[in-house]
């Protein structure tokens, strides 16, 4: 389909969403309500989770951080229409000698109409992967998330957006949503999409992405899950025609004391020769995007101490490949130092089931003779409350 | 064609019930029994003159498995849910059952539930458990063993509809 004409469908169905959700607010407000006065108006407490560490790397010293102190603040205005938003603070401080960061990573409304059919729109997370919309410390080992999903899924990928969700017969759900796009002008080779994200704040409008995600949860301990992410990114550069799609999928299984998750991810981007060359007559440099990357994991995971916390510990051990220079476009070569593969070696201590000590060691390779990946020893303490 | 079958997706999507059904009576553990492991036995003991079905229902972020429950009218429904994480809440929306489900390891929640009438009852997480936090639904079905029974029940069902002595509800 050409491009302007899928532009133009993806607006109309922003558009659409949008109206949609006005009449789910107003048939939701008209419903009749709940017993026990259910409907009122409740804020609820609020909840967060915090990330502390500690990182010690090759080559460099060791580096102690407060990465993530978030808070999430809720507001259910009746039965079915209801407010979650997610503030993260990252690195503790916001200044221009630091790499801090303050986020409005979520900020929503629900309206609830049916298990099968919900309206979302607001500020909401790309429904992408495993850590992007289930991020909280103590559900994931290893002190950092996964490469994969941070530089080949740039988690914690969020935006402002509007789309559907609900769970279907026999353990399927979905969702989907029209969100803001990326901004190919940022892409990088290093860390591929990561920068490009527009975050919500005055974020271009002039192209739309769809995304969605399909899931199986109707089998206990299994949860297995495919995304789609795409769009048109070339805002920033008006004669240059560019687009991304991501393709995910993913799995978790947890038998008794026993669990294995795995991912893999592709992103297809066009126009990204162009775009290179666009971007090395302003700047001086090419930013060598290439026009394929991908990425996948598997990791395992075994309760060694299987006990009611405090006395619950878990090993783990994952396996990365992930490549931002997978395929280069016509005229530009990949770096092998893009190339990499890791081993993350580690525990997981509950104290609590929402407390999570974590302690890792990580062998980051790559095939390049110039650009060392270093390895690292790491300690965590996450928690949720 | 299309714009039809929009208009009666997006009708259906308004129109299902997100309550319904009559006086299904339940019971259910207080959060403080819940908080230990084996809270709630009292509970599940219920009346002893109803076929007993037990379910046991794994709560984790962001789901119920199983999310869906179908017994027959006049079955007693013993649901044990326990955590796979953190502590989590289970509400039946539009009755007088919103209890906590302990954290991992840490014992399990049940509610005894009985299906006296044809209907749908929804439940949901109701303690703010994480981002996904509303993906957390699942609903039991009650149905009659007649397939005529079964096509009304979907009919006769209007949206909203609740019984009394539901909880406040919402997080806590």
């Amino acid at each position: 389909m050409h491009r302007a004409k899928k532009q133009f469908l993806f607006r109309k169905t922003a558009s659409v969403l949008l109206l949609a959700s006005w009449a789910a607010t107003a048939s939701a407000q008209e419903s009749p309500a709940p017993a026990g006065g259910a409907a009122a108006s409740r804020t609820g407490p609020i909840s967060g989770y915090m990330d502390f560490h500690v990182n010690d790397a090759q080559h460099a010293d060791p580096v102690l951080d407060f990465h993530r102190f978030v808070l999430l603040f809720t507001h259910s205005f009746s039965e079915r229409v209801r407010f979650v938003s997610e503030l993260e603070l990252e690195h503790a401080v916001v200044s221009p000698e630091t790499e801090g960061e303050l986020e409005l990573e979520q900020a929503y409304v629900d309206f609830l109409i049916s298990r099968p059919f919900n309206l979302r729109a607001g500020m909401v997370l790309a429904p992408v992967g495993v850590i992007n919309e289930r991020h909280e410390p103590p559900v994931f080992h290893g002190v950092e998330r996964p490469f994969v999903e941070t530089l080949i899924i740039p988690t914690t990928w969020f935006g402002a957006g509007a789309g559907v969700h609900g769970e279907l017969r026999g353990g399927f759900r979905y969702r989907a949503y029209a969100m803001e796009t990326l901004d190919a002008s940022r892409f990088g080779a290093d860390e591929g999409l990561r920068e490009g994200r527009q975050k919500g704040a005055e974020a271009n409008g002039r192209h739309v992405a769809g995304t969605g995600r399909v899931e199986y949860v109707g089998t206990p301990g299994l949860v297995l899950g495919a995304s789609v992410w795409s769009g048109d990114t070339g805002f920033a550069f008006p004669r240059v025609d560019t687009g991304v799609t991501l393709a995910e999928a993913d799995g978790r299984l947890r038998v008794g004391e026993f669990a294995v998750r795995g991912l893999y991810a592709h992103v297809f981007l066009d126009g990204m020769e162009d775009l290179n060359r666009a971007v090395t007559r302003i700047t001086g440099v090419s930013p060598n995007v290439a026009e394929q990357m991908r990425g996948f994991y598997l990791e395992g995971s075994y309760f060694i101490v299987p006990r009611p916390a405090p006395r619950e510990v878990a090993v783990f051990l994952r396996y990365e490949n992930f490549d931002t220079q997978y395929r280069m476009p016509a005229g530009f070569a990949p770096l092998p130092a893009f190339d990499r593969d890791a081993w993350i070696l580690g525990a997981t201590w509950f104290p609590d089931p929402d407390v999570a000590v974590k302690v890792d060691y990580t062998v980051l390779r790559n095939p390049s003779t110039v650009i060392d990946g270093p390895n690292s020893f790491n300690v965590g303490l996450g928690w949720w409350f | 064609m299309r714009r039809r079958l929009a208009a009666a997706v997006l009708a259906a999507g308004v129109l299902l019930p997100g309550v319904d059904g009559g006086p299904a009576r339940s019971a259910a553990a207080g959060p403080e029994a819940a908080g230990r492991p084996g809270g709630g036995q009292e509970a599940a003991r219920g009346p002893v003159d109803r076929e007993r079905r037990v379910v046991r229902i794994l709560a984790e972020r962001f789901s119920f498995t199983p999310s869906e429950i179908r017994v027959p009218r006049g079955v007693l429904l013993e649901l044990r849910i326990r955590s796979d994480d953190t502590m989590h809440g289970f509400r039946i929306v539009g009755r007088d059952v919103n209890l906590l489900v302990p954290k991992r390891r840490q014992g399990e929640a049940v509610v005894v539930f009985e299906a006296v009438e044809v209907g749908r009852y929804d439940f949901e997480c109701s303690r703010l458990c994480g981002a996904g936090h509303n993906f957390m639904r699942g609903a039991i079905l009650v149905e009659d063993d007649s397939p005529a029974d079964r096509r009304g029940a979907a009919v006769e069902a209007p949206a909203g509809r609740a019984s009394s002595g539901a909880d406040g509800g919402g997080s806590r």
